[in-house]
């Protein structure tokens, strides 16, 4: 671990899966499993931001939660920053805590209501160990980094907007300095005004404090504006990853291409091959034989009802898992 | 009835002139609507735009008079086929809801009863508005779960609620809003809940069932994108007032209210990575006060002297409406020149 600390990635997942029990009747072991992510490897390098896009039930969340060991992985390894991490329990996760946070969707969900901010933001530091003076200080420093004026620290969550409060959110996750953040859906409960404000201060720290993240959207458009590497992920599986610009120039995997012609672009004059996916989301406990995304491609023959395909290098590090390419 | 509709505008189904709905509410009065100004043709999909709190759900509401009375307080006009809807009573009113305008909404299964079957669901509408028997209800039913697309339709008939997706859930709610013909579908919001490739399937569906019934569509919604894909003409509402109209091209390619504009360049746009994104500086003002000044006067970068006053529609160009100061005098010599 310690020979090559700089160049081990910050987080690396290597064939994670997470599976649920689901119909558990009384006394009695279910059957079935739902399977949330299933066979997922990943890293992301000091200073990147990785996108994970997908629609909902396809195991983005889970995935990020899993990244954090706040569910544990049913199998496969987990790395952070070279140290093995997989199914270490609360306790011998509290050293890494501090080192990892989380931004979650809803920020008037993830305050406490009957909580002042300046109280929310100043017991993370205390928790792990800062005295007050020093956390004190160092919110001081962070409601200058997300623009926001210090007053704003004796108000009440109800007292302020959607985006203020994710600025705050963001804050929050920065006091202790973290070296990894998930980012869960951040600008998906804000108007359009305001996500495009909370990305910009998003890529205006990640510029000044060199941060990485994994960035959770169902939102193409969004993660095409803000991450380094992008992974489309498809019932609990990464269908397609790589570079950004190479990725969305040169979509390989169908599902992918559908889901990006699937948005509504906001130019009228666009011309546009629309695919329209018939039918579905299959649901993640009765998967379809085979290649996954089977039941719904336009291009499925039969050798993708036999065997499910792998992730394959097609140059640049952009993976597709697909039987036609 | 007649004289009525002498005033409408020729052409036009639906015609909202300076409607203004006063909220009752716990920490005083809010003027949720402030002279709002529609016009809807007939078979036209007409997008009403803006972000949270601008008054979009508000105006589809106040349309078919969903607000308790009680509560709040409407002035102005909606013409209606010929008809003021705020001056009917309340059973005439009743005839119009479900029948001549319906509705849906962002959320199919808090719309939907989870205790009843889609199908009867969908029967009982029409039973409802057109008293006929349930042999003919059911046929009607059958015949629209196949127009909506949900397939096979005496299967789908019996399902409850929870047997459906999403998407599935959404075609049943516009199975019932088109049972009975109506000129004027309001859809606040529909695919908000559901997923792209999904949204895409139902906004394909709404396109398509405007064109076949000839049917109006007042379609709510705060993403510009479903704007240019679906509708032929857009408002953009900001503060409870509608501050510009035009069709959907002029919408993007000549944005003349610097709000319009401002929120058209914040949406991040394909091949731009990593660029920092347009944005509106400060935030929509709360509407516990009344006032003549234009209302983006605050945040926008065009601010004058003249934006105290209220602002009044002008059109730039045939068609295309908009009500600021500056942007009306702008646009107008810009025109002129042209001309």
């Amino acid at each position: 671990m310690a020979e090559n600390l700089r160049e081990s990635p910050v987080i690396r997942a290597e064939h994670l899966k997470k599976y649920f029990p689901t119909d558990k009747e009384f006394l009695r072991k279910s059957s079935r499993v739902l399977k949330a992510v299933d066979d997922v490897s990943l890293s992301i390098e000091k200073g990147e931001i990785m996108g994970i896009v997908g629609e909902s039930g396809c195991g983005k969340s889970t995935l990020g939660r899993v990244l954090l060991n706040l569910t544990p992985a049913t199998d496969g390894k987990l790395f952070f920053q070279g140290d093995d991490i997989t199914g270490l329990n609360p306790r011998a996760m509290k050293p890494y805590r501090p080192r990892m946070q989380m931004i979650f969707q809803n920020p008037f969900a993830s305050f406490n209501p009957k909580q002042r901010i300046a109280r929310a933001l100043w017991e993370v530091g205390r928790v792990h160990g800062m005295s007050a003076d020093a956390a004190r200080a160092r919110i001081g420093e962070l409601m200058d980094m997300v623009h926001l004026p210090l007053e704003m620290l004796e108000r009440s969550p109800a007292e302020l907007s959607g985006g203020q409060l994710q600025r705050l959110a963001i804050a929050r996750a920065l006091v202790l300095n973290p070296d990894f953040i998930v980012a869960d859906e951040p600008v998906s409960a804000l108007d359009v005004s305001v996500q495009a404000q909370i990305l910009n201060l998003i890529m205006e720290l990640r510029a000044r404090l060199h941060m990485t993240m994994l960035f959770i959207s169902h939102e193409m458009t969004v993660v095409e504006h803000i991450c380094d590497r992008v992974a489309v992920m498809y019932l609990g599986r990464i269908v397609e990853t790589g570079p950004t610009e190479a990725l969305f120039s040169n979509l390989m995997h169908p599902y992918a291409q559908a889901l990006v012609s699937a948005i509504p672009r906001a130019d009228p004059d666009e011309v546009k091959a629309r695919i329209v996916l018939e039918g579905d989301i299959p649901s993640a406990i009765d998967l379809p034989a085979g290649c996954r995304f089977s039941s719904r491609c336009p291009r499925c023959t039969e050798e993708c009802l036999r065997s499910e395909p792998e992730l394959v290098d097609t140059g640049h590090g952009h993976l597709v898992a697909c039987h036609h390419i | 009835m007649a004289h009525d509709r002498t005033n409408a505008a020729p052409g036009a189904l639906l015609e909202i002139r300076d409607l203004k709905v006063d909220l009752m509410t716990v920490r005083g009065i809010v003027y949720a609507l402030d002279g709002v100004n529609l016009t809807v043709g007939a078979g036209e999909i007409h997008g009403v735009v803006g972000e949270s709190g601008c008054g979009k759900s508000m105006t589809a509401k106040s349309i078919l008079r969903l607000h308790d009375p009680r509560r709040c307080r409407t002035t102005g006009e909606i013409l209606f086929e010929g008809r003021d809807l705020n001056r009917l009573s309340r059973r005439e009113m009743e005839k119009v809801r479900g029948k001549r305008i319906s509705m849906i909404f962002q959320d199919p299964m808090v719309s939907l009863n989870p205790l009843i079957c889609v199908g009867e669901q969908i029967a009982e509408t029409i039973r409802q508005h057109e008293g006929c028997s349930k042999g003919v209800s059911r046929q009607r039913t059958l015949q629209l779960l196949s127009q909506v697309g949900i397939m096979p339709p005496e299967k789908r008939y019996g399902q409850y609620p929870f047997e459906l997706s999403g998407g599935l859930q959404q075609r049943v709610m516009i199975a019932i809003a088109i049972a009975c013909n109506p000129a004027l579908l309001i859809a606040d919001e529909p695919t908000t809940a559901l997923d792209v490739t999904i949204q895409a399937q139902v906004l394909e569906l709404l396109k398509r069932l405007s064109g076949e019934m000839a049917m109006s569509i007042l379609l709510i919604t705060h993403n510009f994108g479903i704007v240019a894909e679906v509708c032929d003409r857009v408002s953009v509402m900001y503060a409870g007032r509608v501050v510009e109209t035009a069709d959907a091209r002029t919408i993007f390619r000549n944005p003349c209210h610097p709000y319009t504009r401002g929120l058209i360049d914040s949406i991040p746009r394909p091949g731009a990575r990593g660029e920092a994104l347009h944005t509106i500086p400060g935030a929509p003002p709360q509407l516990y006060d009344r006032s003549d000044a234009c209302p983006y006067m605050a945040r926008c970068p065009h601010a004058a002297g003249v934006c105290d006053a209220r602002p009044e529609a002008v059109e730039v160009e045939p068609g295309h409406i908009v009500s600021c100061h500056i942007a009306a005098c702008h646009c107008v010599k810009g025109g002129m020149l042209h001309g």
